[in-house]
Formats: structure tokens, sequence, C-alpha cells
């Protein structure tokens, strides 16, 4: 378990590596500089804030520079915030797109699970059909559609919940963030658990337990929970991508002072540090949460801990 | 009243009777063989009295524990039959234990759901199961996870789960089927050993294992039954035609004798072939010879692990060996099939295990055929299936239209209509059904007769091999142990694992009673022991055994790798036996 | 291939999905040619009208009076194309990419799948916007930034497809046939990867959908005064408490395309999988 670990931890440093690298060449690869749309510029003034920002110096060296203070946690300065370095910012704005973010998260595994497992174990009855039907209504609806959809219905026309946030004192201006953002992921958990639940019971060490006099409930408790939560851990991975992209959105409907809009703020405005910085946080915290989810998996499935 | 009664049991799918209208009972105690080929529905019965079948089965008539009717009872009162009364053991244990759970824990779980022990004391009486089932050091099997175990050991975890309950009744199906032989004898015994008063369903398509595990046997035929009597009476004297036939279909030894040795020219020769399967990280092949004469049948014996398919490969150029060179007519060929010319690899053609599996299913019959001489429409493509027995109506069939037998008659056709001097069978018949499997071969060998074919026959059953090889090459982890005319090695087998084998063929006898087995599973490949690789399941083993590795030796007109032949040959020529 | 056909057919998911996106796209195709309206043109008497006959502003108009049927229309074939240019290039990256770790084998094999793994790993999309942000929004690199994030899932899943198709004992028994690799590509592997390459496309097409729209939505994809659904979605988000028409109507289509790609490829996967279990 030791050497897994281990072999897991060292593999994800060419990971953030490469990151950091295609992320910083996309950006220089552009053509024109940042400060190009505005208007002209005097060359003295060009050359000075070229220096400032060191874009004077040659690539390879800029990138070495860069490269030093992302691993000491800094990302540069910002090209529009001029007050303020990137790293800044994302600590300002990180808890608030965390809390949501974890939020959904955790909704939408508790969730999904529930309900995958529920449509599984009755499987000829309506519970199913219910399920699977709203699953893939889920899967279908992207974020973006569907929290605006809410926000008509349920702040615009019913007035149940607020609509604003910074208006808005009281947790309850959280839920609607949250459970648009959870919704798809809750939906595509439950089709994932359910899929693999039938498949795991359908196996034939499955057949062996019921031989063995078994009741229903602990066949699922003892023998085929474990092995259907794997494919739903697996997806841990991509579902806290999706979760972060979602949150992008999620913030700018919402009005959400998170990371998520400061990046799409970035991305308008051609703040080439600020997406760069906030590219390369996101990369890292993902790797970082995958590797988290590899671990558990070796911790989980006795086969892959034997393996290499 | 009996102890478990089936009584006109029907099961039915859409479209389909698996069991007709069937009959039997179980006294306690006593063992009952089910046999029948694939499609008899044997399976099926099993899963009726166990309750298993799928929900769109459709079951009638009753069947009976102490006279309770089980199609009645209420899924609790169901779990505790199938706990307490009637258990189970299935065909392939990797599949049947879960692999996500400790082994003890498995077995220890049946304890605490019917309430049989609780906490350590459960524990206790699993380890004490394990004991009994032979798990070496019990206590740390306990804490193994099924992959940890070999096959043999996983089946005697299966075993111990079974009759931890101590039912009255006990189902195998197929115990043994994916097991190596040398192991099934042992499990077969073990069976046989730890069931006191149990009594035995036991379900397999192998005369052989009833004939010496059952008191009564009841033949199956397309969910019917045959016949049913003492197994003695039946193999003796069966009432039905088609039981005689699957009786004598069973392979057994000394029911044929090997032909003649060749006296015929060289045509093939494998020079110190070492196979090595570098990211498994182990050798398959050391430094093996093999040669073949024109016109014979080499035999090549072995269990799981013996390297024999990857000797063949490797001969035939599907692997690259690592050392060694391969010889055609004394010139030498191209390590690598892609490098071979098409004139050589005309000359050797391969028929493989699985018969539907080795046929492309995007291909017709034709296409396939033709393929390797580039042509579908060639005469010579419906002469071909002619002489494999098939007509032209099947030339434009898919493989998933044709039967295991057709399937393996195709492929066949595809190996010899480049009229090939040497076909290698890869397990050829090994998937195929009794009857079926000896129509299969009485087709190679008179291929064989009409066209001087020289024939590779690969196989683990030894009772197969011994009516049609001239020769036979018995290997064991990677090396030959063992190499004579079929005349030589199968009056007097030479190594002790060959002895090991023969002891180990089930035999379709009820009145043999064949006592003697090795002990021990071969080790895996990864880690082979040192000096003789066989030592550590060897009765006769001695020091030198275990550090030196014994030479292939010409020794009595055989190759012989063991450091004891001569004196173990006087000991067993002085032996009173 | 003709039975395959006419079995997707007999599979109501299949044809009930089928049937709808065909008929969605009639419209989108269509409906612009014979609508009297104009998709840029401005009508300010009439911003924010709703659904209405006259005029034929079926969709109503939007907040600078343009003809939201019009607009609608041209969404979704903006949407469509870019889904099918999108998957259509995923589809070749990957298969080219898969089929080659799965032939080739052994280390290259592994290298190959380790850099998959590694790129598996990253959040595309910010790469994407990213990638926006620098070549300034280029219409063109939408296409292939979406492509180029799409391919990995099909080039796993033919990677691991040939890999076991090439342990299948029909390979070694055409490899002793003397089948040269071209031949044994064409006729042995590709035939039995078609199936299973059909499904993933129709899987990956609503990938694409979402992704364009997600950019579009955020104002990094197609720009004014074309349009797409995402973006006619963004733009009824800013309308939200004054004309819910222009969120609802591209709304709902987005969901309904998406919607019908995901049971396609379900039933198309329930088609193949039966087949292969045979």
């Amino acid at each position: 378990m030791l050497r897994y670990t281990l072999r897991r931890l060292l593999g994800a440093i060419p990971t953030v590596l490469l990151v950091i690298v295609l992320a910083f060449i996309m950006v220089r690869a552009a053509p024109g500089g940042p400060f190009d749309a505005e208007r002209a510029l005097s060359p003295d003034v060009e050359a000075n804030i070229a220096r400032y920002y060191n874009l004077d110096e040659s690539l390879p060296r800029q990138f070495f520079r860069y490269l030093g203070g992302v691993l000491q946690g800094d990302l540069g300065p910002s090209y529009r915030y001029r007050d303020t370095t990137v790293s800044e910012l994302i600590a300002d704005h990180l808890p608030v797109s965390m809390m949501i973010g974890g939020m959904a998260m955790l909704l939408a595994i508790i969730v999904g699970v529930a309900l995958g497992i529920m449509a599984a174990l009755n499987r000829t009855a309506i519970t199913d059909r219910v399920v699977m039907g709203f699953a893939m209504l889920g899967i279908s609806v992207p974020v973006f559609v569907l929290a605006p959809v809410f926000m008509l219905f349920l702040s615009v026309k019913l007035q149940w919940l607020p609509a604003g946030w910074s208006s808005t004192p009281g947790p309850s201006k959280y839920v609607l963030p949250v459970i648009s953002l959870a919704l798809p992921q809750i939906a595509y958990i439950a089709r994932l658990s359910r899929a693999s639940l039938i498949d795991v019971l359908s196996s034939d060490f499955i057949r062996t337990a019921r031989a063995q006099g078994l009741s229903q409930g602990s066949i699922v408790r003892y023998h085929a929970l474990k092995p259907a939560m794997l494919p739903v851990l697996s997806y841990m991975g991509p579902a806290i991508a999706v979760i972060l992209t979602g949150s992008v959105v999620i913030e700018e409907i919402f009005g959400i002072p998170g990371v998520g809009q400061f990046f799409v703020r970035g991305a308008l405005n051609r703040d080439y540090t600020l997406v760069l910085g906030i590219v390369i946080f996101y990369a890292v915290l993902i790797v970082l949460l995958n590797l988290i989810v590899d671990l558990l998996y070796g911790l989980i499935d006795p086969r892959i801990r034997a393996r290499r | 009243m009996s102890l478990l009664e089936v009584d006109t049991l029907s099961v039915r799918y859409p479209g389909v009777v698996a069991v007709d209208g069937l009959t039997f009972s179980i006294d306690r105690g006593e063992s009952l063989g089910l046999v029948g080929e694939s499609g008899s529905g044997k399976t099926q019965t099993a899963m009726a009295i166990m309750g298993l079948l799928p929900a769109d089965a459709e079951v009638e008539g009753d069947i009976r524990v102490d006279g309770r009717s089980l199609l009645s009872l209420d899924d609790a009162a169901l779990n505790r039959v199938r706990a307490l009364e009637i258990s189970m053991v299935f065909q392939d244990p990797m599949q049947a234990l879960n692999p996500f759970v400790r082994i003890g824990d498995q077995i220890a779980r049946i304890l605490l759901e019917h309430r049989l022990a609780a906490g350590d004391d459960a524990s206790g009486k699993v380890v004490d199961m394990l004991d009994r089932v032979g798990l070496p050091d019990p206590e740390r099997q306990y804490r193994a996870y099924p992959h940890q175990l070999s096959g043999g050991m996983r089946q005697r975890a299966m075993i111990a789960a079974a009759l931890i309950t101590d039912p009255a009744l006990l189902i195998a199906d197929e115990p043994t089927t994916a097991l190596d032989v040398t192991v099934q004898a042992q499990i077969l015994d073990l069976l046989e050993e730890l069931r006191d008063d149990t009594a035995l369903l036991l379900i397999t398509h192998d005369l052989g294992v009833v004939a010496g595990h059952c008191e009564r046997m009841l033949v199956l035929d397309r969910g019917r039954k045959l016949e049913e009597g003492p197994t003695r009476t039946l193999f003796v004297s069966p009432d039905h035609p088609h039981t005689r036939t699957m009786i004598d279909a069973a392979p057994r030894l000394g029911a044929r004798q090997p032909p003649d040795p060749r006296m015929s020219e060289t045509i093939l020769i494998a020079d110190q072939v070492d196979v090595i399967y570098p990211e498994d990280q182990l050798q398959a092949v050391h430094s093996t010879d093999l040669i073949l004469k024109a016109g014979e049948t080499l035999a090549l014996v072995g269990e799981s692990g013996s390297g024999k398919s990857s000797l063949v490969r490797a001969i035939l150029g599907l692997v690259t060996p690592a050392a060694g060179d391969v010889e055609f007519d004394g010139i030498a060929l191209p390590p690598d099939v892609r490098r071979r010319k098409p004139a050589d690899l005309k000359r050797m053609s391969m028929v493989f295990q699985d018969p539907v599996g080795s046929l492309n299913p995007q291909m017709r019959v034709r296409d396939i055929v033709g393929e390797p001489i580039g042509s579908s429409r060639h005469s010579s493509v419906s002469a071909t299936l002619a002489r494999v027995g098939l007509d032209d109506s099947f030339s434009d069939r898919y493989p998933h239209q044709l039967s295991g037998g057709q399937a393996q008659r195709v492929a066949i056709a595809r190996a010899i209509i480049t009229q090939p001097r040497v076909l290698v069978c890869d397990e050829a018949v090994a998937a195929l059904d009794g009857t079926v499997r000896q129509q299969i071969i009485d087709l190679l060998m008179s291929i064989q007769r009409e066209t001087g074919l020289a024939i590779i026959f690969i196989a683990h059953d030894l009772a197969i091999v011994e009516g049609l090889s001239h020769r036979v090459m018995v290997m064991y982890l990677g090396r030959p142990v063992e190499i004579a005319t079929a005349r030589d090695l199968f009056s007097r087998p030479g190594h002790p694992y060959t002895r090991a084998l023969v002891d180990a063929v089930p035999e379709p006898d009820p009145l043999s009673n064949k006592y003697s087995f090795v002990r021990g599973e071969t080790p895996s490949p990864i880690a082979p022991p040192l000096g003789c690789a066989f030592h550590p399941r060897c009765e006769h083993a001695i020091a030198r055994c275990r550090v030196e590795l014994p030479k292939p030796r010409e020794v009595d007109n055989r190759t012989i790798a063991c450091h004891r032949y001569e004196e173990l040959r006087t000991e067993v020529e002085s032996s009173p036996n | 291939m003709k039975t395959a056909i006419a079995r997707a057919f007999a599979h109501r998911t299949v044809l009930v999905s089928a049937s709808l996106l065909a008929i969605v796209a009639v419209f989108a195709f269509l409906g612009p040619v014979l609508s009297p309206n104009d998709y840029a043109e401005t009508d300010f008497d009439e911003l924010r009208a709703a659904p209405t006959l006259s005029d034929l502003h079926i969709f109503g108009t939007d907040n600078l009076g343009r003809d939201q049927f019009v607009r609608t229309m041209l969404g979704i074939q903006v949407t469509l194309a870019v889904a099918f240019i999108a998957s259509f290039v995923s589809l070749v990256i990957g298969v080219l990419y898969g089929a080659v770790a799965g032939l080739v084998g052994g280390r290259v094999d592994a290298v190959m799948m380790r850099f998959v793994d590694t790129l598996y790993a990253l959040p595309f999309i910010f790469f994407v916007i990213l990638l926006m942000v620098a070549f300034d929004r280029n219409f063109l690199l939408v296409f292939v930034a979406i492509g180029a994030i799409n391919w990995l899932d099909m080039a796993r899943i033919v990677r691991g497809q040939t890999l076991s198709l090439k342990e299948r004992e029909f390979i070694d028994a055409a490899r002793l046939g003397g089948v040269s690799l071209p031949g044994i590509i064409w006729r042995h592997i590709a035939p039995n990867l078609v199936g299973i390459v059909i499904v993933y496309v129709t899987l990956t097409i609503p990938q694409a959908i979402l992704m364009e729209s997600f950019l579009s939505f955020l104002g990094l994809g197609i720009q004014e005064p074309r349009t797409s659904l995402g973006s006619l979605v963004e733009n009824g988000v800013g309308q939200i408490e004054s004309a819910s028409w222009l969120l609802l109507i591209p709304a709902g289509l987005l969901a309904l395309i998406l919607m019908c790609f995901n049971f396609l490829g379900d039933g198309l996967r329930d088609l193949f999988d039966s087949r292969s279990s045979a």
C-alpha cells in the first residue's frame, strides 16, 4: 500500500508540470500582447510595462521565473486588478466557491447513490422508471439552463427563494446555486450507481451468496455495495472537474463573487496572468483530488494493491 | 420419504424448454450423479432446486425437501433451507467467490446471517473448517482475498463455505471442470471425505467423475431423463443407446491402443527454445527441444503453466522466442511470423481451442475458409468444406449460426486448405462435448491418413491423447519432463509427474479404485522452484532434486528429466503391484 | 449492415429520438429560409414581443427587436454544426490514436495511454477558455478545441477494444494464414470496431454540444451577431424578468436536443451490447 501511494504521488508530479507548461505556452503562443487591444501606447510606456511584467526576457527565462513563483505559491500580478496578485485574488474568493462546490458534491454523492441503489433494487417497479427518467433529464440539461430556469420559477415567479446574492443575508441564498450545480451530478451518479449495482448483482459471487441463504439486504450490504461503488468512486475525479466548471457559470448567473466569476471576467478582459493562474490552480487542485480518489480506490479494491 | 424429491419439474424460457418433466429423488447420505452434455438441463435443474433461476424462467412441477415444497416458500424460509439444508459448490471458484471480501469473512457471514454462531466463535469455526478442507495455515488464509489463492485452494474454500452449516444435501455443479487434472482428483477426494452423511448431487459432463464418486446416476438429454439407476449397472448395461454412446465416447486410459511409432524423416525441429513474457515477468518455456516427424502425431501434454501453448506459438512465430531456432526441412525459419514467406506459412497451420472465438464474427464461412488462399470463390473452398463434412449451404453462414462442432470443422477447413504438412491443434477438442469431440478427432485422424499430415496435439487430458498419438511429450513449468512413444509412455510412465497425470485421469469405470494422487498444485511460473520444478510435489524427491536441475537424458528409448529415473524404475518393477 | 439498421429502427428509443432530431434539424435548416424575417434585422418598435403570429414572430422578438424564431433556428444550426464537426475531429483523432496504441501494444501503448491518463486529469474546459482568451475567441478554434478534448474517451475505448480483439484467436489464425497487417486491420479489426465507435460518437455529440453552448453562454464561443443556443440562453437570462420566453424556448430546445442524443446513444449501446453478447 505504501509503495502504491508513493507511486501515485510521484505520478502526479509530471501531470502538474505538464499543466503549467501547457498553460504557459498557450498564453504565450497567442498573437499579440495583453495590452494590444487598447489605445496605442508610446514605446516608452510599452517597454516599461513589459519590464514590469518581465515580458522583455526570453521565453524560457520567463517560464522558469514563473515556474519558480508557482512553486512558492506566487502566481504573479494580475494585469487588470493592478494592486493585487493572482494568489491573493484566489485566496480571497476561494472560500465561497469551495463552500458551494463542496456542498454540491456532497449532495450529489449522497442523493445520487441513494437514488441509484433504490432504482437498482426495484428494477421492475415504478421507482426505477421514475428515477431513470429523471436521471436522463438531469444529465441532458446543462447547469446554465437549469440554474436560470430555477431562478425564473422559484425566485422571479414564485418568490420562494432569493435571486440576488449580495442582497441576501442568511443561508437561503445557497439553496439554488447548490441545487443547480448538484442536480446534473445527482443524475449522473444515480445512473452510474444503478448500472453498477445491477451489474454486480448479476455476478457469480452474488449467486453464491444467494445460494448461502443470505437475505437481499445482507447481500447488498456485505457483498454488493463495495464493488458497486467503485465506478462511482472513479467518477469522483471527473465529477470534481465538472463541478468546478459548473461553478464558473453558477457564480456568473447568481452573481456570486467566487473564483469562477473572476475567471470569466479575466477571460473576457484578457487578463492573461489571472486566467493562467486560475487554470493552474484548478488543475493542481483537480490532480490532487484525483490522487486522493486513486488512493481510496486502492484502499477498497484488494486486487489493485496487489498489482504493480 | 426421501430427502430431496424433484417431481415432474419443467423449466421453460421464452421459446426454449430447458428441463422437461424431470422426476428423481435423493435419500439421506446418498450420492447421485446428474450427467449430460452441454444444454442437457443439468445446471438448470440445480438452479431450480436452489431457487436461483432468472426471472424469466417459468417453473412447473414440485421440488420437496423433507416433504416440504420449496416452490411455495417465502424468501425468509427459502433462505433458511438454502443455508441449513442444501448448499452448493459452483464451477469456477474465481468467479464464485467475492473478490472484495476476505475468504474467512465470506464464510463467517453465513454463520452470522443464520445466527449459528457469533463473533470469535464464528471465526473460530471458520478457521476449523478451512483447516478441514486442507488450507495450509488456515488462520492466515482466513484473512486472504480470493485472488491470493490458487485455483485449487479457492475451490477448497468454496467447499468450506458449503459445508460450514452441515447441510443435508450438497449440490456440486461441475466442481472440478475449471481445475487442473491433478487438482481435480484432490478436490473430488476431499468432497468424498468430508461429506459424511451429507447427500451429494454431483453435476458433471464427465462420466469418469461420476463413475468414481456416485452411487447412482441419472442421464439427462435435452432436458429429459434418459435413464436412472445404480452407477455400476448403468455403466455395464445402459438401457438407452445414447447413454451407451456417451459411455463409449468418455475418454479412458487403455481403451485405444496407441498407433505404431512412425519411422519417417524429421520435418520440424525446435532447438533450445526460450519464451519470455517480459510484461508478466515470467519465462514460460525454458530451453526446450521439439522434434516432429512427417506424418506423425505428437501429443504435447501438461497442466496450466506448463508452457505447451507458448512452445507451439513460438514454433509458429506467433510469439518471438527469446532464444532458440526453428527449422523446417532443415532450413531455419524467421522467428516472427510476419517475416516468414508465404510458402513457409502454407506448410504449417493451427486449430484453436475456442471454436467460435477463433472465427471472425463478421465474416462468412466462405470468406473465413478462403482467406489463407486469398480467395473465397475458389473451388477448393467448397471442396475443403466438403472434406470436413460441411455442405455448401454452410458457406454463407456467419459463425454465430454454427454449433461448436460445426465451428471447429470450419476452423479445420481453414487450417487444411493450404495443404499444410504440419497442423497444430491447441486443445482443439477441449471445449466440445464427448460425442462431438470423438467426431472431430476422427476427422483429424482421417485427414492425417489421407494427406500424411503431421499433427502436434496439445491436450491436458491424457486419456484423449492415448489413442491418437505416436509420441507424447509431457511438460511441467516450461520444461519437458518426459518424451517417449505413446506405447512406452502409457505402458510405463517414467517421470513421477507423468505418473501423477496418468493417476489423475478419472476412470469411467465404477469398479476401478484408483487412490494415489499427487499433492499440491503447479506453482506460479513467476517463481518456479529451484532444482527440479516438480520436487515440492514429488513423493520421491531427495536432496539432490531440490538443488540440481535434472537435464533431459536418453534412457530406455525415452527422453527423461529425472535424477531418480533408474532407481524408481526398478522400484516400480519389483513392487508386487 | 442492413439488418443492423432495421434493428435500430425496431428499437423504440432509437426510433423516437432519431425522428425528433430529424424534425428539429429540418426546422432549423428550412425555418430561416421560409420565414420572412432576418436574423440580424432589428425592429425597435417590437422589443421583447411575446410569441405572436403577427409578422410571424412565432417565438417573439428579443431585446433588440430581432426575430427570435430565426435566431433560434440559426442557433440550432450552429450548435449542430459545431457538434458534428467537433465529434468528427474527436472521432478521427481518437480512433487513430487508440488503434495505434492497441495495435502496437507493449511499451508504446503504455506510454501513449499514460499520456491520455495525464490529459484526463486536466480540467480541459479551462484550457479551452485559456485558448479562447489567447486567440481572441476565434470561431474555428471552438471546433478544434472541443474535438481535441473529446477524443480521449474514444481513444481509450478503441484501444481497449483493439487490444482485446488482438488477443482473439481469429487474429492468430489470420496471421498464420499469411494475411498482411493492413489486411488484418481492414478485415478483422476494423469491422469489429464499427459498432462501438458508432455508439461512442453518438455519445460524444452531446458532449460537444454541451461544451460549445457552455463557451457561448460565457460569451467565449460564437460571437454576435451570429448566435448559438448557448448565446441565446445567456441572452435570455438577461431578460428573465421581462421576457421569459427568450430563456425558456432556447433552453428547452437545447435540453431536447441533448436528451435525444443521449437516448439515441443509450439505445444504440443496448443494441450493440445485446448483439455482442448473443
